[in-house]
């Protein structure tokens, strides 16, 4: 069964009884909850995914509970609670949303060790993926949100997961954090795309979330092997502009990217180095959104000139 | 007065052209070095030497004479190496 097939009375009755099994690629969240944001988020963002059976082992173990404390003034906000920690400090409801979406990639990245964990976006077409590794504010997940609103899969916006095995991403497809200026941008792009709660005055300003394609939630069990790494750079007024970088300059990126190379050891050593020497790797500098999709499209279809041509307005 | 024996830390690497990213068993750091770098380790890597035993073998190999340019290139490097914690010196 989907959220989607939930009527929102089913869903509120799960979210505060025994818990919502929301599976989101390998794993799966019990959420509890009665904060309603958070319900109008699942609501709009995940109405793809699956439920699993409340008799299924739940990975994470989530509750987000709203409270109010004379010392705040008796001001609502939220406690979250996961798997007997507090990940967080006390929430203001305005942000509860941003912050559940946080919460979620918390699980992941302090407890996902059997995959090696990238900070990265990942999109794929035609059976191949492209990894776009970057720190914050570089327009990764704009240009992660403009591509799937034109026909590229969505593996994952903000944490990648490789199998250490066959060095393959892992799908999670959970919805698209947007911050700031980003959110106007890709609502103007793609005025279908559907958006969650608005978290405003965030530490990273205001952030809302935009729903999966619902194909690409679909396909989760379809994991694909990588065959471009790609560093995104947004830079006002600049056309797109492209160029390749070393191998040896790609494994530090990737490197520096994984929430757990170090931890890993050796094994990270091996993967990382397996998995650049397996792929193509480019620098890539954008302000069009369009501009930027047809070069993506161009690297899929074949157009050889996409590297000796780095500036599309030259 | 004998010279500074020096050997490498279990060492595991990668080369892609005149890159080289170094991964250090012990400590679980990772290095990218250029291909002096990459000689000078591959060279330990068989057996502990000198800084004068792998200049002599570096100038061997590249037809040159071992002077004390390269020598003092081979120190800098050395130095480098030494500061990354990717070689240790022997007790004399």
């Amino acid at each position: 069964m989907k959220i989607s097939q939930l009527t929102l009375v089913q869903l509120l009755e799960s979210l505060v009884g025994p818990g919502l099994f929301l599976s989101a690629g390998p794993f799966i969240f019990q959420i509890r909850t009665k904060v309603p944001q958070i319900a109008e988020g699942l609501r709009l963002l995940y109405g793809d995914f699956r439920i699993a059976s409340c008799q299924d082992f739940a990975d994470f173990h989530i509750r987000f509970e709203e409270r109010r404390s004379w010392r705040r003034g008796f001001r609502p906000y939220a406690s979250v609670e996961v798997d007997g920690d507090r990940p967080s400090g006390p929430v203001p409801l305005e942000q509860v949303y941003a912050v559940f979406e946080g919460c979620l990639n918390w699980c992941i990245f302090t407890q996902a060790y059997q995959y090696l964990i990238i900070h990265a976006a990942a999109i794929e077409r035609g059976g191949r993926a492209a990894l776009l590794p970057a720190p914050p504010g570089s327009g990764k997940s704009t240009l992660c949100a403009a591509l799937v609103n034109r026909g590229w899969r969505l593996l994952t916006d903000e944490l990648t997961l490789i199998a250490t095995d066959s060095r393959t991403i892992v799908p999670l497809a959970r919805p698209v954090s947007l911050k700031n200026e980003s959110i106007d941008v890709i609502k103007n792009f793609a005025p279908k795309a559907v958006f969650g709660p608005v978290s405003p005055n965030t530490i990273k300003g205001t952030i809302a979330h935009m729903r999966p394609p619902a194909e690409s939630v679909a396909r989760l069990d379809e994991y694909c092997p990588i065959a471009w790494m790609i560093l995104p750079t947004f830079r006002s007024g600049a056309t797109v502009s492209v160029g390749e970088i070393s191998k040896g300059e790609a494994f530090m990126r990737v490197a520096e990217s994984a929430v757990n190379y170090m931890a890993l050891g050796e094994l990270g050593f091996e993967l990382v180095s397996t998995l650049i020497d397996e792929v193509s790797c480019y620098r890539f500098e954008y302000s069009d959104l369009n501009g930027a999709v047809r070069w993506f499209d161009d690297l899929v279809f074949g157009d050889k000139s996409i590297v000796a041509q780095p500036s599309e307005s030259d | 007065m004998p010279h500074i024996v020096w050997k490498t830390f279990p060492l595991v690497w990668v080369t892609w052209g005149e890159e080289s990213i170094v991964f250090n068993k012990s400590s679980g750091n990772t290095h990218l070095v250029n291909s002096m770098a990459a000689k000078i380790l591959s060279l330990l890597q068989v057996q502990p030497r000198s800084a004068e035993e792998i200049c002599q073998s570096i100038a061997t190999e590249m037809q040159l004479d071992a002077d004390d340019e390269i020598l003092q290139r081979v120190k800098v490097v050395f130095e480098t190496l030494d500061y990354l914690g990717l070689i240790e010196s022997l007790p004399q």
